[in-house]
């Protein structure tokens, strides 16, 4: 052993050297590998965030004038809920992110990036707030999914209306464009929900209606109930005023019941349609469109699938005001109203389109209320629609025999 | 009367003169080494300390990089003298032979071609190639036909590059930081490119002034022109190279740089000058296409060798998929060394020159002229492709 570690010396020698130079090597390699990977981590993360920041800017600042650099803002987000249009119920809004615009070292604005109610999903808006006034400057938008010809249709007079819009105004309401009802209410929905937001990150003290709104029902006046669809009772001023008004179909008001009592000021006019529309307490997709008491006819619409055709169907009542003798459905449920057959969707295996109706129609015929719960293909829109206006003829019923 | 291949008679043997044996020339070869070794570490350690942006011990890892890369190769030699060679079997005997077989150089040239941020054993790996497979398996010094140091270069190129990449590559600590570069030498970027564009190619790494210095991204010790032409400038005043030899290639390379930008509507002289202070072309120019065990021997050899350099250079490099091409096509034209020795040395001593010998010059310059012409055409067309339009030609392409 001692012969073969003398002879091959020198190879051990060579071999100790080369795992030594090895070793220092490879530590010192090492360390600055590491120490290198650590600056490499940091230059991607300062570069990401540079890159951030100038896609923040480039989107955000033309949004508010004079503004020469946009932060991020921390918030912890506020929940809110609003009724929607029709028989959708209601939307939750969320808030994607929340920035502050500055100009030099001051912030003049906050941008408030909201995923917001659309026709489709993904209607994503910016709203920018002047701290200096609470006055919103303007609005974007960052995403949409929406039919492309009818989110077309909001033109720049849409977009303009929304500019210097103080949020001290109570209903803060948006002029829908007509087509594009979905999308203006996911714009509604948006700066209020932004509005919301602001309130709680500022402090800012969203105004009362100055009204309390009693209670809310359809008008089942038939000399009245087409173009007033609805009466509410609200309490308002120092004296506690009551008065019964009729509201139109987007809940505007529209005069005093039989014109009687003490009609509320402009400013709680204009802020009766927010709290009415947000009280979830009726439905604003259905509606009744006529009634001819000669022949007792009743003429109703609901809002299912088809936002620009609603439902009609039109009921021929029993002299007895329980029920109805015949009816007739006028529907164009599918999504483009050119191949009425079906309902469009797969899981649906059904007749064509308006079977659903009918089928709702019949059921509720044979005893007064309604079993079937849903149908597939048409549970969104359709059987919701269908029942909704069920439910008010039975009201209408109920109102026109004394109760019964 | 035929003429010698190799010069003008009369012969004087000057290899065991003090003024001028091999130990002369390796003694000179390693001074022209040392401008680069120290703008290496000037630029990859001590400016990027006196930025900050490294610790006091990291700025001499440049430097540590490179002499292990010395003892590396040299160890390598020495164990496999030991093992082969009964003779080698002393201190004493080892340290002769290791001294005249100049062992450090493969394992010193490889460190500086490569990236800064190679870690060690990928240098040993490299190192080990270098040594025993580019220069021992062919009888060690003297006798290897192919550039040990490219080699173990070549080895890792093709085998550990993505190591590299992933350990830290070729950016120093202060390169990272720079926006524009987005972590890629220039031709790395070059590579990416579609189109030859002065604002994507040169103003990312400053101007070509900072190309010409060496301060932008690049192996160790390989970006400065201005060290590569001291050293070059060294090796000329003491006759170590012939003088030519890199010129030709780095003007090969620029002309057929030039010829590519003009087919790709770039007629701008920057192009080919920012080609040629690109990459390891000045390196490879001044220290290894100069290199006198594996590349030709007489004078017309060595420039029709530079010649094909250049032509394969630009091949590989613009046609072929890897960003520097001097390392492959070195090796590549070193498989030649031989046949261009042959066929110039026929040339030049065929005197009156013979319908033959016409032959073989009229070969070696279409060879040359159809290499540099596809080489132009191709990448031409494809930062450029309108300048293909006939269907046939195209085809080709």
């Amino acid at each position: 052993m001692k012969t073969f570690f003398r002879n091959n010396s020198l190879v051990f020698g060579l071999i100790t050297v080369l795992i030594a130079v090895f070793t220092f090597g490879g530590i010192f390699s090492r360390y600055v590998a590491a120490e290198q990977n650590d600056r490499i981590v940091a230059a991607a993360a300062n570069q990401a965030e540079a890159e951030a920041a100038r896609i923040r800017n480039e989107t955000y600042l033309p949004m508010v004038p004079g503004g020469t650099r946009v932060d991020v803002y921390a918030n912890s987000p506020v929940s809110a809920t609003y009724a929607l249009y029709g028989n959708r119920g209601d939307f939750t809004p969320t808030l994607e992110a929340s920035y502050q615009v500055y100009t030099g070292d001051i912030a003049v604005a906050v941008i408030y990036v909201i995923q917001s109610y659309g026709k489709f999903e993904n209607l994503k808006l910016a709203f920018a707030i002047s701290l200096a006034d609470d006055t919103v400057l303007s609005v974007l938008v960052l995403s949409n999914q929406e039919t492309p010809n009818y989110f077309a249709a909001l033109d720049a007079s849409f977009y303009a209306q929304f500019a210097g819009k103080p949020l001290a105004d109570a209903a803060l309401a948006v002029d829908a464009v007509a087509g594009s009802t979905y999308s203006s209410k996911g714009f509604e929905i948006g700066l209020l929900y932004a509005r919301e937001q602001y309130a709680a990150d500022f402090g800012f003290v969203i105004p009362g209606a100055g009204f309390t709104l009693v209670s809310l029902s359809y008008n089942f006046d038939p000399m009245t109930f087409t173009d007033r669809p609805y009466v509410a009772v609200i309490e308002f001023g120092v004296e506690s005023t009551i008065a019964n008004v009729y509201l139109y179909s987007d809940f505007a008001y529209a005069g005093l019941v039989g014109g009687i009592g003490i009609a509320p000021d402009d400013q709680i006019q204009a802020a009766i349609p927010l709290v009415a529309a947000a009280s979830g307490l009726v439905s604003a997709g259905v509606r009744f469109i006529s009634y001819d008491a000669g022949t007792r006819t009743l003429v109703m619409t609901t809002r299912g699938y088809n936002s620009l055709t609603p439902i009609q169907v039109t009921f021929v009542l029993n002299a007895a005001f329980d029920g109805f003798s015949d009816y007739t459905i006028s529907s164009h449920e599918t999504y483009d109203d050119a191949d009425n057959v079906d309902y469009g969707e797969p899981p649906y295996s059904g007749a064509a389109v308006p079977a659903v109706e009918a089928a709702l129609i019949v059921d509720y015929q044979t005893d007064g209320v309604i079993t079937i719960d849903t149908v597939a293909g048409a549970s969104g829109y359709t059987v919701p629609a269908m029942k909704a206006m069920l439910q008010l003829l039975d009201q209408f019923l109920s109102a026109m025999n004394g109760g019964q | 009367m035929a003429r010698f291949a190799n010069g003008k008679a009369p012969y004087l043997r000057k290899a065991d003169d003090k003024a001028y044996g091999t130990a002369i020339i390796m003694r000179d070869f390693l001074i022209g080494l040392l401008p680069l070794i120290l703008f290496a570490w000037y630029k990859n350690g001590l400016q990027v300390y006196l930025d900050g942006n490294i610790a006091f011990l990291e700025m001499f890892y440049p430097l540590v990089f490179i002499i292990v890369g010395g003892l590396l190769s040299t160890i390598f030699e020495g164990l496999f003298y030991v093992i082969t060679d009964k003779q080698v079997r002393t201190l004493k005997a080892l340290g002769t032979k290791l001294q005249t077989s100049f062992a450090a150089i493969p394992g010193i040239l490889l460190a500086m071609i490569l990236p800064l941020y190679t870690p060690i054993w990928v240098l040993v790996f490299g190192c080990l190639f270098a040594t025993i497979i580019g220069k021992m398996l062919f009888g060690g010094f003297g006798y290897n036909i192919f550039n040990p140091a490219l080699i173990g270069y070549i080895a890792i190129a093709f085998t550990l590059t993505g190591v590299i990449n992933a350990a830290g590559g070729a950016l120093n600590a202060s390169e990272i930081l720079i926006d524009g570069i987005a972590g890629a030498t220039p031709l790395g970027t070059l590579s990416a490119a579609s189109t030859l564009n002065y604002d994507a190619l040169v103003t990312p790494y400053g101007s070509l002034w900072n190309f010409f210095l060496g301060t932008i991204p690049g192996a160790l010790a390989e970006t400065s022109a201005l060290a590569c032409l001291i050293a070059y400038a060294w090796f000329v005043f003491r006759k170590v190279i012939k003088w030519y030899v890199p010129l030709v290639f780095v003007g090969t390379v620029f002309v057929l740089s030039w010829g590519i930008g003009l087919a790709a509507g770039e007629p701008g002289l920057w192009f080919p000058t920012y080609s040629i202070l690109s990459g390891g072309l000045m390196f490879g120019a001044v220290f290894m296409a100069t290199e006198p065990v594996t590349t030709p021997r007489n004078p017309l050899g060595k420039i029709v060798f530079a010649l094909f350099l250049g032509a394969f250079t630009v091949l590989f490099r613009f046609v072929g998929s890897l960003p520097e091409g001097v390392a492959t096509a070195i090796v590549f034209m070193n498989i030649f060394t031989m046949p261009i020795d042959n066929w110039t040395a026929i040339i030049r001593s065929d005197s009156p020159i013979q319908k033959k010998t016409w032959l073989r010059i009229a070969v070696l310059a279409i060879l040359f002229l159809a290499i540099a012409a596809y080489g132009v055409l191709k990448s031409g067309s494809d930062y450029a492709t309108m300048i293909v339009t006939s269907p046939l030609v195209r085809g080709l392409f």
